[in-house]
C-alpha cells in the first residue's frame, strides 16, 4: 500500500487526537491519517489507574465514538507499526503500507519503564500503559491473594488502591527513601504514608530479583534478604519517549524530541508533541500536557502560528478517605532557603456534603513569594491555592 | 441564548417521602451510595425551636459553577439553557470537580470512575418528559423549567453552603414557619 495524506499523525494518544482535532477546526478538507500500533480509537490514558477495577471496560476510556472520526473525516489505521521516517522525502515506512505527507505530526508519546531486575520478562510482571494491561491485571489476579507494585509514583499508588479494591493484599516497593519525593516535601511523603491505610509500603528498597515458577512471577526478592510473595507484579517506575523513530530521521533530540513553544522539531513539516516530546528539557508526560501541546501542533500544521500556553500541571490523587493535591515547588532544591506554613483546616461539613472534613495545607515560600503547595485530606481548597501559585503571592 | 431552566422547590409541601430520591437512582441506574438527588430531613432553627425539615436536593446548575471552572478539559460544560452537564468523553476522572462543588452534588461513578452528577435528566427531557424527580415527587414540590429568578428565594439555609459562593439557579420557598418571624411578611 502507498499513500499520499495532507496530515500524517504518528500516534493516537491525547497528543495525537487533540492534533487532530485541532487541524479540523482549521481545515476542513485536508485529509487526516492516524497511524497506531493499537486497535482502538484513542483512549484516556488516565483512566487505566482511576476506573474501577471490578467493572473495568475498555469500551468506556474511548474520547470520541468512532462515528465522530468517520463524521470528523479522519482515518486511523489500526495495528500498524512505524519503521522509518524520511523527513527530506516526507515519507513514513510502516508494516502495512508508505505514507508520504504534506505535514506530519510526530506523537508516539513513550512507553513504560521497566528496570532490567532479573525476572522481569516472567509472566505476571505487568505495566499499566493500555487497556490491555488491565485485562491482564484483572486474569492474573484471579485465586491470587497478593500483588507487589513497584515505584510509589501517583500512578504506583493508584493502582495499588484500584488493586486493594478489588480484594488484594497490596505491597509497594520504592527505591528512594520516601514517596513521590520529586513532587512532596518529606513531612508529606510521611503523613502520606500514614494515610494508605492497608497498603503496605516498603521505601528505601533495592529490588534483587523477581522470583518465578513454571514461568510466572511468585515473589519479588530484596537485597536486603526479605521476599514478598505476590501473584503478580505492576511496576510503575516512570515513562521513556518513544524517540528512535525521530533519532534516525534525524530530529534534534534529548530525553525526547526537541521542540519549542510552537511544537516545531527544527525539521520542516514536522510537529512533535505529547510525552515524546520536550519543551525546555521538560516534559511532564501529564494528559492534559499532551492535549494541550496536541492543539498547538495541529493548529500550526494546518497554518496557525499558536504557541502553547498554560496547562494543569497540578497531582491530584484520590484514594477513597486519603487525597493528595501538589503543585508546583515544594522545597526540592537543596540550594535555595523556602518558608513553609502549613495549616490545618476544618471545612463546615454541612449535612448534605459528605467529604472528609479535615485537610492539612501547606504553601511554599522563597524570597517572600509563594512557589508551591500541597493538600492532604479534604481537597476543596485546592482551586485557591492553584490561584495563589499562578499568580505567586506574598507571604 | 435560551431562557434560564432551573428546578424550584417548595419545602412546605414537601413531605421527605425520598420518592424524588428514588426515582432519581432509577432513572439513572444508580449503584448503591450513589446519589444525583438526595432528600431527607435537615436540622434547622425555626423561631426558638431547632425543628426537623424536609429537604431535597441535586446539582442547582449554578450560575457560576465551580465544577465548570475546576475542570482542566472541559468536560463540564454549561449549556445554552443555563444546565450544568458533565460529558464522560474528555473526562479524565481527576476530581477536580468533586473537589470544586461546594454542595458536594458531584461524585465518582463507581462504574466508570468517572465523575457524575445531575443532568436534570436530558434523556428523559429529550423525549419531552419531565425529570424524574419531578414527575415522581407526589406533593409536587419540585419543578423545573424556565422560571424567573423571582419565582423564589436564593437556598440561604443554615445546612447550605452561601450561596454567593456559586449563584445556584435552584430557587426555594421556605418554610412558612419562617416568614411568621418578620413582621413584613418577607422570608429572609
Amino acid at each position: 500500500m502507498e499513500r499520499c495524506v495532507d496530515y500524517l499523525i504518528l500516534g493516537s494518544g491525547a497528543a495525537g487526537h487533540y492534533a487532530a482535532e485541532a487541524i479540523r477546526e482549521r481545515d476542513s478538507r485536508g485529509s487526516i491519517l492516524m497511524l497506531t500500533e493499537e486497535g482502538t480509537p484513542t483512549y484516556k490514558r488516565p483512566m487505566l489507574s482511576k476506573s474501577p477495577l471490578i467493572r473495568f471496560k475498555k469500551d468506556r476510556l474511548s474520547v470520541r465514538g468512532e462515528t465522530w472520526y468517520r463524521e470528523q473525516r479522519i482515518e486511523m489505521l489500526y495495528q500498524c507499526r512505524i519503521l522509518s521516517l524520511d523527513a527530506d522525502k516526507k515519507h513514513v515506512e510502516t508494516d502495512t503500507g508508505d505514507f508520504y505527507y504534506q505535514k506530519c505530526i510526530y506523537a508516539l508519546g513513550g512507553y513504560n519503564f521497566v528496570p532490567p531486575f532479573p525476572g522481569h520478562e516472567l509472566r505476571g510482571v505487568l505495566t499499566v500503559r493500555r487497556t490491555e494491561d488491565l485485562r491482564k491485571i484483572k486474569e492474573y489476579a484471579l485465586g491470587e491473594n497478593n500483588a507487589v507494585v513497584i515505584g510509589g509514583g501517583v500512578i504506583g499508588l493508584e493502582i495499588a488502591l484500584e488493586m486493594q479494591r478489588y480484594g488484594l493484599q497490596v505491597t509497594v516497593l520504592e527505591a528512594s527513601p520516601r514517596l513521590m519525593p520529586r513532587q512532596l516535601d518529606p513531612q508529606t511523603s510521611e503523613e502520606l504514608l500514614d494515610c494508605l491505610k492497608g497498603i503496605r509500603v516498603c521505601t528505601n528498597v533495592s529490588i534483587a530479583e523477581i522470583c518465578g515458577s513454571e514461568g510466572r512471577a511468585r515473589s519479588v526478592l530484596l537485597a536486603d534478604g526479605r521476599s514478598f510473595p505476590c501473584g503478580m507484579v505492576a511496576v510503575s517506575c516512570g515513562q521513556k519517549a518513544n524517540i528512535v523513530i525521530a533519532q534516525a530521521a534525524g530530529l534534534p533530540c534529548g530525553r525526547a524530541v526537541i521542540v519549542n513553544e510552537r511544537m516545531e522539531t527544527g525539521r520542516k513539516d514536522i510537529w512533535a508533541c505529547g510525552d515524546c516530546a520536550e519543551l525546555n528539557g521538560f516534559n511532564a508526560a501529564l494528559w492534559t500536557q499532551a492535549a494541550a501541546q496536541g492543539r498547538v501542533a495541529g493548529a500550526n500544521a494546518a497554518g496557525g502560528g499558536e504557541t502553547l500556553g498554560e496547562f494543569d500541571r497540578s497531582l491530584v490523587l484520590n484514594g477513597g478517605e486519603m487525597s493528595l493535591f501538589a503543585l508546583g515547588d515544594l522545597a526540592s532544591d537543596p540550594q535555595k532557603q523556602y518558608e513553609c506554613r502549613r495549616t490545618e483546616r476544618t471545612f463546615q461539613n454541612f449535612s448534605i456534603n459528605t467529604k472528609p472534613p479535615h485537610a492539612i495545607e501547606k504553601r511554599f515560600y522563597c524570597n517572600g513569594r509563594i512557589t508551591g503547595g500541597c493538600i492532604l485530606g479534604n481537597l476543596s481548597g485546592m482551586e485557591k491555592m492553584k490561584r495563589e501559585i499562578a499568580e505567586g503571592v506574598k507571604l | 441564548m435560551s431562557p434560564r431552566k432551573r428546578f424550584f422547590y417548595n419545602m412546605n409541601t414537601c413531605i421527605g417521602c425520598g420518592s424524588c430520591q428514588v426515582a432519581c437512582k432509577d432513572s439513572h441506574n444508580l449503584l448503591p451510595d450513589e446519589y444525583f438527588r438526595r432528600a431527607g430531613m435537615r436540622s434547622m432553627r425555626i423561631g426558638k425551636e431547632q425543628r426537623l425539615v424536609p429537604f431535597s436536593i441535586s446539582c442547582n446548575h449554578c450560575e457560576r459553577p465551580a465544577c465548570v471552572a475546576a475542570c482542566p478539559t472541559g468536560a463540564m460544560y454549561i449549556t445554552e439553557d443555563g444546565l450544568v452537564l458533565h460529558n464522560d468523553n474528555p473526562c479524565i476522572g481527576c476530581g477536580r470537580c468533586y473537589w470544586a462543588c461546594p454542595y458536594g452534588e458531584v461524585s465518582f461513578s463507581k462504574t466508570s470512575g468517572y465523575a457524575q452528577k445531575c443532568d436534570a435528566c436530558l434523556a428523559l427531557r429529550e423525549k419531552g418528559l419531565t425529570p424524574a424527580c419531578v414527575a415522581a415527587c407526589p406533593t409536587e414540590s419540585l419543578h423545573f423549567g424556565e422560571y424567573p429568578p423571582e419565582s423564589g428565594v436564593l437556598p440561604d439555609l443554615p445546612f447550605l453552603p452561601d450561596p454567593s459562593l456559586t449563584e445556584p439557579s435552584l430557587r426555594i420557598r421556605k418554610p412558612d414557619a419562617l416568614r411568621k418571624e418578620n413582621e413584613d411578611g418577607a422570608v429572609r
